[in-house]
């Protein structure tokens, strides 16, 4: 079937859509494209809050920067002045195909 | 009858807490010992997404008072029309109990700083606000209940205490009362006053609710943190508050270091205790109310006094300059000294307010921004956040808006750091779509039960919660080692883009890269096109040269809810 030319952009459309409805694209491995993989942003980043009604003392600030998270040092930022760009053309770690 | 002895609030009881998302899931596991929880409004006035099903479920379990932080029932001018139109909104949704916000304002306009600061007690300031409240009663269509807010400084040009102020302002614009009796005792310590001619002084018969928190010492002040136990002087307070106003709703507030909800539990049963024994054996008032004055006192001699707005906006710009300098001494000399204070006190009471309004920001920030903030860690973080938090005070009420030009901010910053830029960017999609409008996804059942296949036609398919950016750095897995705390990689950067998806997955916000073709397609469904119609340009081309390709594209479309439902008629 996938042989045959495609008469129409609506004809494509529909063979694309059957090919995608079709039982086995029910099955749980179904391979996920040839694109990044969906990542869920979880609720550790957002419990949601943001509004409250308490008073901030000085001695309190320091505690409540990155809440939630167990570090608060950095990870890996480093400041680069504008002319020195980071490595170019590398290697991009997002993409999985 | 004395209006003090007039019962106009509705009687209700018991003890409740304030709802904080640590505690959402014991809450949502099982009945709790509490009578009823209070919600902050603003932290449900969005448009959808996990915050409002959260809400709809405990709420079909508890009852529920809304408490406000916005309203800024003290700010120069109008009260927001739109803001209490989202708010009667929210009311309709939760049938609350009642709905409180406080007696103060929180920027001048238009922007809105978002402190509670006090009023000066002056007649221009009560009729002021008396006009204000009866109009947002009159929007609202239900008696608002307002609160005293804690304070660290009061204004020269008062010409009435505090409790006189509130007391007046409450029986002539007839609303009701939320006695916080924390915060009594807090501006009771910081002004000098004696918490129980505070009470005394207020109309018993409007008080719906009271509040109970714990705060700090810090130097000659305490600080209304809420991050602490509720201290027994302000228990002490809290039993003759019962004495004073009989059976009133009372509830604890904490909104730092909050412990376990066990915890608070055994903590509200103080207030139980208090409340039962007070009810069972009443003791006798050392003395009566206070008679309510109803007018206001003479003018005392202040003709040149600053009018309300130019008090506020004379703080305002405090607030956003340096600590020191004109600024400082303008607003110093609105701010009444203590008797046998030194000289500083001024300026330590202001600076309370200075740093607030930047720690809230900077904590506002650090979790819309959570990423980046792990990324840069919190010193420059802190830093940058500061500064952005000066240079853009908030326009929005809604402060799960506020930030909207912080990854340009930081870009500008960083030149260098173009990751950067890109990760704060991903964090505000996330974050923006997390509580953005509800809107079906087309899922695979849906479409296949559609034999005409009408969405295939349907131009702008794809789902309203969807942002497509062009990424120039390995920006995903920056933001996947941060989050799981593996070790950052190396930011990488290349010349080509990468097309960047952010959309959220019934509750969830997602993200995920696309390859070149499937992104050049989706360009087309994000310019309006069908899906027919984007065929008509790309099949038959090196990025569509067969249905299976889009066949899987769909495939996964529909898995993860790219594409917009209509709703069933």
């Amino acid at each position: 079937m996938l042989s045959t030319p495609v008469k129409s952009s609506s004809a494509f459309a529909l063979t694309a859509a059957l090919l995608a409805l079709s039982s086995a694209a029910f099955a749980a491995d179904m391979p996920n494209g040839s694109t990044g993989k969906a990542i869920a942003a979880n609720d550790k980043v957002h419990c949601y809050n943001v509004h409250d009604c308490k008073g901030n003392s000085d001695c309190k600030t320091a505690d409540h920067s990155c809440k939630g998270q167990n570090s608060c040092k950095g990870h890996g930022f480093k400041a680069m002045p504008a002319a020195q760009c980071l490595k170019s053309n590398g290697v991009i770690g997002d993409i999985t195909g | 009858m004395n209006q003090a002895c007039t019962q106009i609030a509705a009687l209700h009881t018991g003890h409740g807490l304030g709802l904080r998302p640590p505690h959402y899931k014991d809450f949502l596991a099982a009945r709790q010992p509490v009578d009823w929880l209070e919600i902050i409004t603003d932290n449900f006035l969005v448009e959808g997404g996990k915050p409002l099903v959260v809400l709809d479920a405990l709420r079909r379990d508890y009852p529920m008072a809304m408490h406000g932080v916005a309203m800024s029932i003290g700010a120069p001018g109008s009260v927001d029309l739109d803001y209490l139109l989202r708010v009667k909104a929210l009311a309709e949704r939760i049938d609350p109990l009642w709905v409180s916000d406080h007696l103060c304002w929180i920027g001048p306009g238009p922007q809105q700083l978002h402190d509670l600061y006090p009023l000066p007690y002056t007649e221009e300031a009560a009729r002021h606000v008396i006009t204000q409240i009866r109009r947002a009663q009159d929007v609202l269509q239900r008696r608002l209940v307002l609160e005293n807010v804690s304070s660290y400084l009061d204004f020269k040009q008062s010409t009435a205490s505090e409790w006189e102020f509130l007391a007046h302002v409450a029986v002539e614009a007839d609303c009701l009362l939320l006695v916080d009796v924390n915060n009594v005792y807090v501006s009771g310590v910081n002004h000098g006053f004696d918490p129980m001619h505070y009470l005394r002084a207020l109309p018993a018969g409007r008080v719906q609710q009271i509040h109970l928190a714990g705060h700090c010492q810090q130097g000659a002040y305490i600080i209304d943190t809420h991050d602490h136990p509720v201290a027994p002087a302000v228990w002490d307070l809290y039993r003759q508050a019962c004495q004073l106003f009989g059976p009133v709703a009372a509830m604890i507030e904490r909104d730092a270091n909050i412990p376990e909800l066990p915890i608070l539990i055994d903590e509200l049963a103080i207030a139980r205790d208090i409340a039962r024994a007070c009810a069972t054996a009443p003791e006798p008032l050392a003395t009566v109310p206070a008679p309510l004055r109803t007018t206001w006192p003479a003018p005392q001699g202040r003709p040149d006094s600053p009018r309300l707005a130019q008090t506020q906006q004379t703080l305002r710009d405090y607030i956003l300059a340096p600590g020191d300098g004109d600024a400082r001494d303008a607003a110093a000399a609105l701010v009444r000294v203590r008797d046998g204070a030194d000289g500083a006190d001024s300026s330590r009471r202001l600076g309370i307010y200075h740093h607030a309004y930047r720690a809230r920001l900077v904590d506002v920030l650090a979790d819309t921004f959570a990423k980046t903030c792990l990324f840069m860690g919190s010193d420059t973080f802190d830093d940058d956040a500061r500064e952005y938090a000066v240079t853009h005070p908030p326009m929005v009420r809604s402060l799960n808006r506020y930030g909207a030009d912080f990854p340009d901010y930081l870009a500008r910053r960083y030149p260098g750091n173009p990751e950067l830029l890109e990760l704060a960017r991903l964090d505000w999609d996330l974050r923006t779509c997390f509580d953005g409008p509800d809107a079906p996804a087309l899922d695979a059942q849906r479409a296949a039960s559609d034999p005409q296949r009408g969405w295939l036609d349907r131009s702008e398919p794809l789902h309203g919660s969807l942002r497509l950016r062009q990424v120039h750095t390995n920006v995903v897995s920056l933001w996947q080692a941060i989050d799981s705390d593996a070790e950052v990689p190396e930011p990488v950067r290349r010349d080509s883009a990468t097309s960047l998806l952010v959309w959220r997955k019934q509750l969830q916000p997602h993200f995920q890269t696309l390859d070149p073709d499937q992104a050049r397609f989706v360009q087309h469904l994000q310019a309006g096109a069908s899906i027919n119609t984007a065929c008509a340009e790309l099949a038959g081309s090196a990025t569509l040269p067969d249905p299976a390709r889009l066949g899987n594209w769909l495939r996964d479309w529909l898995q993860e809810g790219l594409l917009r439902d209509e709703l069933s008629s």
